[in-house]
Formats: C-alpha cells, structure tokens, sequence
C-alpha cells in the first residue's frame, strides 16, 4: 500500500482537478467491493458511487482525519456504503412488493430485517443464525476465511487470486464446506 | 436461495455493522493493515493472528480489507458514468449530458424547493385559468387561437394530449407533504427526450418501455436530440 495515495487525497482536498481523475480508480474500486454484498445492477452501482462521489467532492473527503491506507479504505468503504443504504431504502419505498418478494429479497433482508419466506422454517430465524456463527466459528481459519470471502460475494477467481491457491482448489473447498454447513443446519432443522 | 443464503446474508450484515462500531478488544483496521503488508514484527504478528483465530468480527475485516487492497493495486477501468459524474463536478460536463441536468433541475425543483402540491395546484390553476380566458373571450368559437411566434411559448392547453412511446431513464421521487408524485424521464426510438412529472406512485420501473399519454412542450434540444417537458396524464407498459 502506497503512501503517494494519501498525498492524493491531500491534494484531493486541496481542490486539484488531477488529484481527482487520479483517486477516480481507486475509489471506484473501493466502493465497488464495498458494496458487494448490495448486489446492486451496475447503472444502480454507478448511481450509487455518483453520489457518493460528488459527497465527497463537497467536503466529505476533509472529513478524513486518518493517516494510513487501511484508514483510508475504512472511510470511503463507510461512505459508499451509508450512500447505498440510503438507495436501497429509497428504491424499497417504490418498488411493488411483488417484485422485491421475487428479485431483491437479499437487499431487503439487509435493510428491513429476515425475508418474508423464512417463517416457513420452524426453527426461528435468529436460533439458526446463532447456531450458523457457532459453526463458522468452529470450523479452522482457512476454511473460515473462505466462507467470509464467499459470503461477501467474491467469486472464486478473485478468491484463488488474494489466497494464493488455484480456482479450482477454491472452487472444490467452497463447495464441500457450505455442503457441510448446510448438513448441519438440516441437523438442527435450519435447511 | 436457499436458507443457508439468506442466514449467511443477515451474518455478514451483523458482522459489517460490527465492522462499523468494533468492540473495545477488537484491532484497529490500521494494525489489519499492517499484518497484511508484513510490517508486524513476529511478536506482533503472533498476537494478532492469534485474536483473528479467534474474532470473526477481525477476520471478516481482515478479508474485507484484503479484497480492498487487491483491488487498489490492480484497479480496473473506470466506467463511463462514474467518470462522467467527476467531469461534471470538475466543471467539465460534456454538451450530450446537459439534458440530464435539466431532468435533475426539474426533479430538483420540485422535490426540494417546491412541495409537489404546491406544483400541482400552481399547473392546475394555470390550466383552468387560460380554460376560462379561452371560453369567455370565445364561447363555442371554433376559430383556432392566434399563431405564436415559437413553440416554447404554446400554452399547455393549446396543445393536444399526445401519446409517446419510451424507455423509462429514470423515476425520481417527487413526493412532499403526503401528496405521492415522482417525475420520470422516458427516450422514445428518435432519440427525443421527456421529462414529465405524474402524480401517484411509480407503476413502472426505470428501463421499461411505456406509453405515455401527456401534454409536453419542447424546452430546446441537447446534442442534436430534442427534449420536452410536461405532465403525464397517463402512463402504462408498452405492450
């Protein structure tokens, strides 16, 4: 991690035109894997980070009082993120709920609480949500890492490449551990 | 998705808002950072792999931030839209985008500065009073109204109802004081575009193609392609 992207951030604030088509990438990345979990269509995507660009452009980036890289990524992943919860409540607002009930019930999950279709389990939605932290946290680090990163919505590719291991050794361990984890929550009466 | 989908949806939602607030024992996301750079000496190092053994509220930023840090030094192009947008706020804006910002100004103005009943009432109220001027300077006259000198300024009611067909760009809200409303802008096979403001809630989502039966009038054109504004009387899916 570079040190030259604070300095940008500096002259970002400073108001340089150059600074801003330079930080422009990185932001866009930031705030795309920030916003990963939303699952958002790429126009909603670009909608999203639009404004959180232009918040940022009318002095949110002064609200950064950090001083390292990681600080750096904390901070614009809070923004994008706090944009997008914002659009996704605004877009619940309109949308028929038909259509959310069919396409977009991960995004309504995160916002309004469990899916409508859950009370169909006999086993209550938090008990199982408990037992499953119970069992990510029992299973050994790599194999835990692998769950957080595919639950975050990586794919395997992006997976194989951060970890070091091939994709089809990611591709093989992802499956045989959610084929695990889904076994025990039949167990429990969760699946 | 199955349950296992949406239980690991609401677990990693738990585990981002307590990304957002971590507890007093959890590490500060610039000692993440420096364990993964490599800048911990071994005894350091030792501790803090130690507490991600043990803390998925740690491990999960210690993988988010790995996803960051991967995609910082390899960063992919920057989409047009984005790139757009820093051009506007840059005072760059390229001449093809300025309808958008009369959609915006629109929307602006009437979702921010003018509560949608006051706009509603201020159209009605214009409508029914050219109405009334009409009728009793001409009552039951069939003789059409004197030409204007430019279509910008053709009132309202001088123009028949016309129905367009579209794709829908965007809806915005234009809701206020409990009165629902939205303003849509819809680009019909010419390239023409409509901003129109209608009252109640959306029944359409952006990118449907739809009819929409409105009165409009042209403000001008923008890159060659003519952009008009107006209400909508009625509006439906294309079939």
């Amino acid at each position: 991690m570079s040190s030259d992207l604070l300095d940008v951030v500096r002259r970002c604030r400073g108001g340089e035109a150059d600074a801003w088509r330079t930080l422009l990438p990185t932001f866009q990345e930031i705030g795309r894997r920030a916003l990963r979990s939303f699952r958002l269509s790429r126009a909603d995507l670009d909608d999203v980070l639009g404004d959180a660009l232009t918040s940022l452009y009318a002095g949110g980036l002064s609200q950064f009082r950090g001083a390292t890289i990681a600080e750096l990524v904390a901070f614009l992943r809070t923004v994008t993120r706090n944009r997008a919860l914002d659009f996704v409540k605004e877009r619940n607002r309109w949308a028929p709920s038909d259509a959310l009930d069919q396409s977009d019930e991960s995004t309504m999950g995160r916002v309004g609480g469990p899916g409508p279709r859950d009370a169909a389990f006999g086993v209550a939605d938090d008990e199982c949500l408990a037992f499953l932290r119970q069992e990510v946290g029992r299973l050994k680090r790599e194999d835990r890492e692998l769950y957080l990163m595919k639950a975050r919505g990586l794919k395997e590719r992006e997976i194989a490449e951060q970890t070091g291991r091939s994709a089809g050794t990611v591709a093989s361990q992802i499956a045989r551990l959610l084929e695990r984890l889904r076994e025990r929550l039949r167990d429990r009466g969760c699946v | 998705m199955d349950r296992l989908d949406r239980l690991t949806e609401r677990f990693v939602a738990d585990l981002d808002r307590q990304a957002d607030s971590p507890a007093a024992g959890c590490l500060a996301i610039d000692v993440l950072g420096d364990r993964l750079t490599g800048r911990l000496g071994p005894a350091a190092r030792e501790r803090v792999d130690a507490h991600l053994d043990e803390c998925l509220t740690c491990l999960h930023a210690f993988t988010e931030l790995r996803d960051y840090v991967q995609g910082i030094a390899t960063p992919g192009p920057v989409s047009p839209g984005l790139a757009r947008t820093l051009d506007g706020l840059l005072g760059h804006e390229p001449r093809e985008r300025v309808w958008l910002r009369v959609a915006s100004g629109l929307r602006r103005a009437l979702v921010l500065r003018v509560p949608a009943w006051t706009a509603a009432a201020t159209v009605a109220g214009l409508l029914l009073t050219w109405v009334a001027v009409q009728k009793l300077e001409r009552p039951n006259s069939a003789i059409a109204p004197p030409a204007t000198t430019s279509e910008r300024l053709t009132p309202a009611y001088a123009q028949n109802a016309r129905t367009i067909s579209g794709v829908v760009g965007s809806i915005r809200d234009a809701t206020s004081n409990g009165v629902d409303a939205h303003v849509i802008s819809v680009t019909d096979a010419a390239g023409a575009t409509y901003v129109l403001f209608a009252w109640g809630r959306p029944t359409i989502r952006a990118g449907e193609s739809v009819e929409v039966v409105g009165i409009f009038t042209s403000t001008g054109q923008s890159a060659g392609s003519p952009v008009y504004q107006g209400v909508a009387t009625a509006l439906r899916r294309a079939r």
